[in-house]
């Protein structure tokens, strides 16, 4: 989802250990849809307790996040408020592919298809029951969040230039919000499954200066979010046969993007809401902080009410306590 | 084109620093000299190296260059030469030639643009003391069994290096009169990670002295020249950010 100028971003391989010892906010829809999409039975079923309640999305914040803490990075989870209007054709175009991934599913199983991970995972809703306890999970484990006022991955964006040092997403619209650094596979990393195809490949972590993208491109942010909007977002639906290094090719030459559409006689609907939601988008200023976790509510939560292995919980709690000990490693980048 | 001739001493030295903290770096080559600023993946240490043209047997570039490397390909470089040659280095489209007594051996370049060239963090203390290398590493080597990380405090009376473990417990006290200048009319402490200190001041072979800056809960500073040519010093900065109780 979200804009695709991969071809023009220059990513740095990295480790979540090297990236210790900083804040990062997450653009937790971004991470749930992800978990529900991944997170999975043999069969393709997410997880779910003896209730029948769905907790892929638990186990997946639950391990990610006490894996993030151990190595030292603390996390800021930012939930998505009202989408923008300007986002109801891309809410309608994804609310149809997964009507039409049921219709499949269906078929699937009339076929008597053994293996439906493929169809599962096409069909994946946040319920307000999943963003419930997912808030509480992370209150239990005295992980800050923040409800953002419209789109999450803009506050996440917003809070780097305030008090966080970057933004876990897979979406390069990102940069386009101003995030100052972009952290890709930070919440699924290693083997994954090529989406529809029987093939695997590995993922590393990886990030993204949003200075060096503007620099190596010899562009500004303005230019920037004039070349994803090319391309196309999650507002508008891009020109076609335009990819990024075209797009860049042209801004360049053109200037602007309004220069551009004139330059190839074609138009983009609502151009100055979409350019400026990129530049000024809804979004609140957030004092948070960490506290320590409760690991007896913790237990409860995961083992007595939604059914996880007390063992495996209480291996990941002691783990979690331990990162609350001893003496904190600062970064040089800490100081400027 | 980049052509240079320098001392296998010099550039085993300025290697051996720079992997302390790196694997990759670049290498900026202008009219006035040569120099790199590296920093480590996790931004806990910086080196930043600056070889005046001087410091050169031959020294010829035709504008500003970036030289990016493989640390450890141009170790393998490095251990083909006798420490008392000098090796001569030409930069020749995407490769580096070296040339070492009887043999000529080139290693690729890497796209420079693949390696961040780390900002300088502005770090400033008016709080310093300059002291015997060897000193230094002796209160370094009594502590790397005790514990991970190493407390200094300077004082007007002298500077100390203190290290602890829940059993043991290791301190080296450096008097004033064993130091050779020093600023400081307060108490300051900070703490510091063992690790990088012991690989620091391994490598930095042929310093005799180290001006170590700092604040409480701060950034250390050190500066040093490597001293194999008195006329042409090469200057030196490591930083190594702090540990904080939690």
């Amino acid at each position: 989802m979200g804009t695709d100028i991969s071809d023009i971003v220059v990513s740095h391989e990295t480790s979540l250990k090297d990236q210790g010892n900083q804040t990062f906010s997450i653009d937790t829809y971004n991470i749930l849809y992800q978990l529900l999409s991944n997170v999975r039975q043999y069969d393709g079923m997410p997880l779910m307790d003896s209730h029948g309640n769905v907790t892929s999305h638990l186990y997946g914040i639950f391990y990610r996040t006490v894996n993030l803490i151990e190595n030292k990075i603390k996390p800021v989870y930012v939930f998505d408020g009202k989408p923008s209007p300007l986002k109801n054709r891309t809410i309608s175009e994804r609310q149809l592919m997964k009507e039409k991934a049921k219709v499949e599913l269906e078929e699937a199983i009339e076929r008597g298809e053994e293996n439906l991970r493929q169809y599962y995972s096409r069909i994946n809703y946040i319920t307000p029951q999943i963003v419930d306890d997912t808030k509480k999970l992370l209150d239990y484990m005295g992980v800050p969040y923040v409800d953002a006022p419209s789109e999450g991955e803009a506050q996440a964006s917003y809070m780097t230039k305030k008090n966080v040092d970057g933004v876990i997403s897979q979406d390069y619209d990102c940069l386009l919000f101003g995030a100052r650094k972009v952290l890709r596979n930070f919440a699924i990393y290693g083997r994954r499954k090529v989406p529809r195809k029987n093939i695997y490949k590995t993922v590393y972590p990886e990030y993204i200066l949003l200075d060096e993208v503007l620099s190596i491109n010899q562009i500004n942010q303005e230019q920037l979010i004039g070349i994803g909007v090319l391309v196309g977002t999650d507002f508008n639906e891009g020109i076609k046969g335009i990819g990024a290094k075209k797009a860049l090719a042209l801004i360049k030459k053109e200037g602007d993007i309004r220069a551009v559409l004139k330059r190839i006689g074609k138009d983009i609907e609502n151009l100055d809401e979409i350019m400026n939601f990129f530049r000024n988008p809804p979004v609140v200023d957030y004092d948070f902080r960490f506290n320590r976790p409760d690991t007896e509510a913790i237990e409860h939560f995961l083992c007595d009410e939604h059914d996880f292995s007390r063992e495996r919980i209480r291996d990941h709690l002691e783990s979690l306590k331990k990162s609350y000990q001893g003496t904190t490693q600062f970064r040089l980048d800490s100081f400027d | 084109m980049i052509r240079l001739n320098l001392s296998v001493k010099n550039l085993k030295e300025i290697t051996d620093l720079l992997s302390t903290i790196v694997s990759e770096a670049k290498f900026r080559v202008d009219d006035s000299g040569m120099n790199v600023t590296a920093v480590d993946p996790a931004h806990v240490a910086m080196i930043r190296l600056e070889v005046p043209k001087e410091a050169f047997v031959e020294f010829h570039t035709d504008g500003q260059e970036e030289i990016a490397l493989d640390i450890d390909r141009l170790k393998s470089v490095i251990r083909l030469a006798s420490s008392s040659e000098n090796v001569g280095i030409t930069k020749d489209g995407e490769k580096l030639k070296f040339e070492l007594g009887t043999i000529n051996k080139s290693i690729s370049l890497l796209d420079p643009s693949t390696i961040v060239t780390p900002k300088i963090p502005n770090i400033t203390s008016e709080y310093y003391a300059v002291v015997r290398k060897s000193d230094f590493e002796r209160g370094l080597r009594a502590a790397e069994d005790i514990s991970d990380s190493i407390r200094f405090t300077l004082s007007p009376e002298g500077f100390k290096a203190y290290s602890h473990s829940e059993s043991e417990e290791s301190e080296m006290i450096l008097p004033k009169d064993m130091i050779t200048d020093m600023s400081c009319n307060t108490t300051i402490k900070s703490s510091y990670p063992l690790e990088y200190l012991l690989k620091f001041i391994k490598a930095v072979s042929s310093t005799d002295s180290l001006k170590l800056s700092f604040r409480d809960d701060y950034p250390l500073s050190v500066e040093f020249y490597l001293d194999q040519n008195p006329d042409a010093k090469i200057k030196g900065l490591f930083l190594l950010a702090p540990r904080m109780e939690q």
